[in-house]
């Protein structure tokens, strides 16, 4: 695993041209909107009016609030339980050689498998309920942690650790002033990614089978021909993955910057972007 | 498969180390102890395997997968290219586009995937288009990138030696761009793969990751890993033929 392996953030957001302006976003989403309400109609999908309607009406009688609550707390156990494993995966990777180089280069390659391909089989073994959900979100959202910290850690500069020693630091401080500052950044984009590839997997299994969910519920619309839900549910969970991944970009983005100034590129990695998928 | 290390020991090579741990593995499943309704025997399932190989289903799940991996793949690239050198010419598109891809790149598109049934009925149609739309990302982002970091001196050059429009992206863009490039489309190829068949496996007319899920719902755990065994080789070979492909390339340019 070489630094050209880490996963790293999506370009444009950091050092690409991020001159978008408030007009252009404008023209951009009302061109969006005006092309939804074209495109549209009632036997495929609602235009946006009727969609915001239903979905209101969703929100406020409360039809969409179970498989609100089930998605968002499978997706919460799924990052917690992942962010763990990850971070004690991704420590054994990048500090032990030989986890290195033997176990590396297959956690790579088991990142590139569909996760999704995995849930018939925690199915027949735990049962349809909140269990197998959970354990296939873990499964995907340990990945990017245990990658990104395994490749920050072997990135720590010996120097800085020969220093370190000679200073005889104990362990704690040389954890907080070597290890933290290099692996911090790495481990932040993959929080945020474990986070979106929770919510992805746990909707995508939810689509599969599942008692309660956004994805069943999207998925069960459209198995009744309820456009309108369907629509409703399908933008409604896009809004919720362009928060959730708008709203730590921006915080990181002044973390990055604002904080101590130590975060020297190194994500500026050839591979200068991850999508969420399955 | 070993070299000696510093202290003249032989070691084996991390990739037998890899296999052996594999084996050490599907031995431990074949000889434990296991419910074998939701674990099955792994000989009964490379049983199944060889048997569905030599009877041709297998065969036609797997080509009608990589047919879909593939077309997508292509015009997903071919779109991706095109994109790439319309964002590089024109900076003020760049600076609206850029980053709605980024964020289209972010957004889980499999959402769409429903939306897309309705439409297009319950066919190859939807997976191939929501893997075009995955994957001309990766591609346009990476060129884009790669033609923006094509040193302006050898640009000037090949305006010096007069080159055509044609020359200069053939001769000079292209080689340029390749490397960075390739890793776009590589990626490409991952994410359209996963989506191809995790798109087959919620619902599809054919293919492994329909396979899996078909034969999930009438709980033939035999037949099931065997189709997982084979999605998780497809999506390998691709893996490691496309990271050599990259490395052949990077190396080739260097030089």
């Amino acid at each position: 695993m070489s630094a050209a392996r880490m996963i790293p953030v999506w370009p444009g957001w950091r050092r690409g041209p991020r001159t978008t302006s408030l007009l252009d976003a404008g023209i951009l989403i009302t061109a969006i909107l005006l092309i939804w309400q074209l495109i549209s109609n009632d036997e495929l999908f609602s235009p946006p009016a009727v969609t915001l309607i239903v979905l209101v009406d969703g929100l406020t009688r409360g039809w969409v609030l179970p498989h609100l609550t089930a998605t968002l707390t499978s997706t919460l156990l799924s990052f917690l339980a992942g962010t763990a494993i990850g971070v004690v995966v991704g420590a054994l990777l990048g500090l032990n050689r030989w986890c290195q180089q033997v176990l590396g280069p297959t956690l790579v390659w088991l990142y590139a498998i569909p996760k999704i391909v995995l849930y018939p089989i925690l199915l027949i073994m735990m049962g349809v309920n909140q269990q197998s959900l959970v354990t296939l979100g873990t499964i995907a959202a340990f990945f990017p942690l245990a990658i990104n910290l395994a490749v920050a850690l072997r990135t720590v500069s010996t120097t800085h650790l020969k220093v370190a020693r000679s200073f005889d630091a104990n362990p704690w401080q040389v954890a907080r002033h070597v290890y933290l500052p290099t692996i911090r950044v790495p481990m932040l984009i993959g929080l945020r990614l474990a986070w979106s590839l929770a919510f992805l997997t746990v909707i995508m299994a939810e689509m599969v089978v599942a008692n309660f969910g956004l994805g069943k519920l999207m998925f069960d619309s459209y198995a009744n021909l309820n456009i309108a839900r369907m629509t409703a549910v399908v933008a409604l969970v896009f809004l919720l993955a362009f928060l959730m991944n708008a709203l730590p970009g921006l915080w990181e983005h002044r973390f990055v910057h604002g904080g101590s100034g130590r975060y020297d590129g190194r994500l500026e990695a050839v591979e200068a972007a991850q999508p969420i998928i399955g | 498969m070993s070299r000696p290390d510093a202290r003249g020991f032989a070691r084996p090579s991390a990739a037998l180390q890899q296999v052996a741990i594999l084996l050490g593995l599907l031995l431990i499943l074949q000889w434990a102890d296991l419910p074998r309704n939701s674990i099955p025997l792994p000989s009964d399932t490379l049983g199944y395997l060889v048997s569905a190989t030599a009877s041709g289903v297998m065969g036609r799940a797997v080509f009608l997968t990589l047919a879909e991996i593939g077309i997508s793949l292509l015009v997903a690239t071919g779109v991706g290219l095109a994109l790439a050198v319309v964002l590089w010419k024109v900076p003020r598109l760049r600076g609206t586009l850029q980053p709605l891809l980024a964020s289209v790149y972010a957004m889980p598109m499999v959402f769409f995937y429903p939306l897309l049934l309705v439409i297009f009925g319950i066919t190859p149609t939807p997976i191939v288009i929501l893997a075009i739309v995955v994957g001309i990302t990766p591609v346009a982002l990476n060129t884009a990138t790669a033609l923006g970091n094509v040193s302006a001196a050898w640009i000037k050059v090949a305006h010096s030696f007069r080159a055509s429009t044609w020359q200069l992206y053939w001769k000079v863009l292209l080689p340029g761009a390749a490397p960075l490039a390739f890793t776009g489309i590589r990626l490409s190829a991952t994410y359209v793969a996963i989506s191809v068949v995790a798109m087959e496996f919620i619902t599809g007319s054919g293919g492994v990751g329909y396979q899996a899920r078909y034969f999930y719902s009438s709980f033939r755990v035999v037949e099931l890993y065997a189709y997982v065994v084979v999605i998780v080789l497809i999506t390998w070979l691709l893996h490691a033929a496309l990271t050599r492909c990259e490395g052949l390339l990077r190396h080739e340019v260097s030089r």
